[in-house]
């Protein structure tokens, strides 16, 4: 977002309480803009979530600037009062992203109880094959809890897709 | 830098359910750079990947559950680091990357009087080899002018993932890896941090399966991700996470 887009954008906003609330959501949206490019440059923030979260702002600020947008994209669906088109939009969006960050949040537990797994099997290898070496065995001892073919080629996790 | 034949060097050979065509790469390797030691890192694979590259007699790393690309490589670096190794060369499980350049890459790192840290494969400075696709050329010349303007270095080809390292780019990419589509961020941090890159003309192939990792809907994800990555790295001073 440039000022000079700003500049053109603005002048056909009407005079009055309508320009001010264009100019604080201008404002809202810089903000929005200044955080998320904030947070991805300190590694807080990955590009992807920086991206969505970037164009949400823009929606918001096309929606404030272009005021007859919001009232025929309502007309458009049947609502009577834009602001209620808003709310509505605004629920749905709000809606997704919880449905997507529970989604990611259940893979996120799932992989981590892999982790942990995978980890405890290898502890349990190590202390197998310490115990062999120490107490002179040539063969490693019984893997625990491990099948007698090859536990490292057991295909892992279900086949999913990738993570990106 | 020693000679080469004193150097130990490594092929990191990212793989994802590549179970097809890995026994045909690490061969390959094997056959034209013998001196180089393979890893293969399975990403995950649900199929026979892992078993098939350990029988051709690679090292393997392998991951629990699929991380992506950039988390396969730097999994190779953080290897490479670990064993102690002077070069690093990416060669991808699905065949694209001909072994028989492994050593004019490592001629170029090695030029006496102009050495890289980092050299890759180009297909863009003569025959690529194969057919490009349209779009990726396309993708590829928009992040190829905006790196070049960055760099002030001409960059072909900033997506090409054929790429050999010293010890300072394995060190370096074994501390911090892009996540995912990690190439042309990669560039910019080598040159973030003084590193010196060199290209080399390369053959490549078309991808093993046709299965390319970026179809229609992801390239406009791509652009945006990798452009927005850029301009932020521009804004890193030290681009290295704090540990």
């Amino acid at each position: 977002m440039t000022w000079s887009e700003l500049g053109s954008a603005l002048p056909l906003a009407a005079e009055g309480i309508n320009s001010r609330v264009q100019i604080a959501a201008v404002i809202v949206t810089a903000v929005m803009f200044g955080i998320v490019l904030e947070l991805v440059r300190r590694r807080r923030l990955v590009e992807r979530y920086a991206l969505l979260w970037m164009i949400l702002a823009l929606t918001l600020l096309a929606l404030a600037v272009w005021t007859g947008l919001l009232t025929s994209a309502t007309e458009l669906v049947g609502i009577a009062v834009p602001s209620n088109g808003l709310f509505l939009a605004a629920f749905g969006v709000a809606f997704v992203l919880l449905l997507h960050f529970s989604v990611a949040t259940s893979r996120l537990s799932e992989e981590t109880k892999v982790l942990a797994q995978e980890v405890a099997r290898l502890d349990a290898e190590l202390r197998a094959a310490r115990g062999a070496s120490i107490n002179g065995s040539a063969e490693p001892a019984a893997i625990v809890g491990g099948d007698a073919e090859d536990p490292a080629h057991e295909p892992p996790v279900a086949p999913e897709k990738p993570t990106q | 830098m020693a000679p080469p034949d004193q150097l130990s060097k490594l092929a990191i050979v990212p793989a994802y359910n590549e179970g097809d065509m890995i026994a045909r790469v690490v061969r390959e390797i094997h056959r034209h750079a013998p001196d180089f030691d393979v890893v293969v890192v399975d990403d995950g694979s649900a199929d026979d990947t892992a078993r098939v590259a350990e029988a051709e007699g690679a090292a393997l790393i392998r991951h629990p559950f699929n991380l992506g690309i950039g988390g396969a490589v730097q999994s190779g670096y953080k290897y490479a680091l670990r064993n102690g190794y002077d070069v690093a060369i990416q060669v991808d499980g699905d065949g694209q990357h001909k072994p028989a350049h492994i050593h004019d890459l490592l001629e170029s790192l090695q030029t006496a009087g102009d050495e890289a840290d980092m050299v890759y494969g180009s297909r863009f400075r003569g025959d690529p080899g194969y057919k490009v696709p349209l779009g990726r050329r396309v993708g590829n010349m928009i992040f190829s002018v905006v790196l070049t303007a960055i760099t002030r270095q001409r960059i072909t080809d900033p997506t090409s993932g054929f790429r050999m390292t010293n010890r300072r780019g394995i060190e370096l990419f074994a501390r911090d890896y892009p996540h995912d589509y990690p190439e042309v961020e990669a560039l910019l941090m080598l040159h973030a941090h003084r590193l010196r890159v060199h290209e080399v003309p390369v053959r490549m192939n078309a991808r093993g399966f046709g299965r390319s990792s970026i179809d229609y809907p992801r390239s406009a994800y791509y652009m945006a991700k990798v452009m927005l990555a850029l301009f932020i790295g521009l804004f890193r001073r030290r681009p290295t996470p704090v540990e």
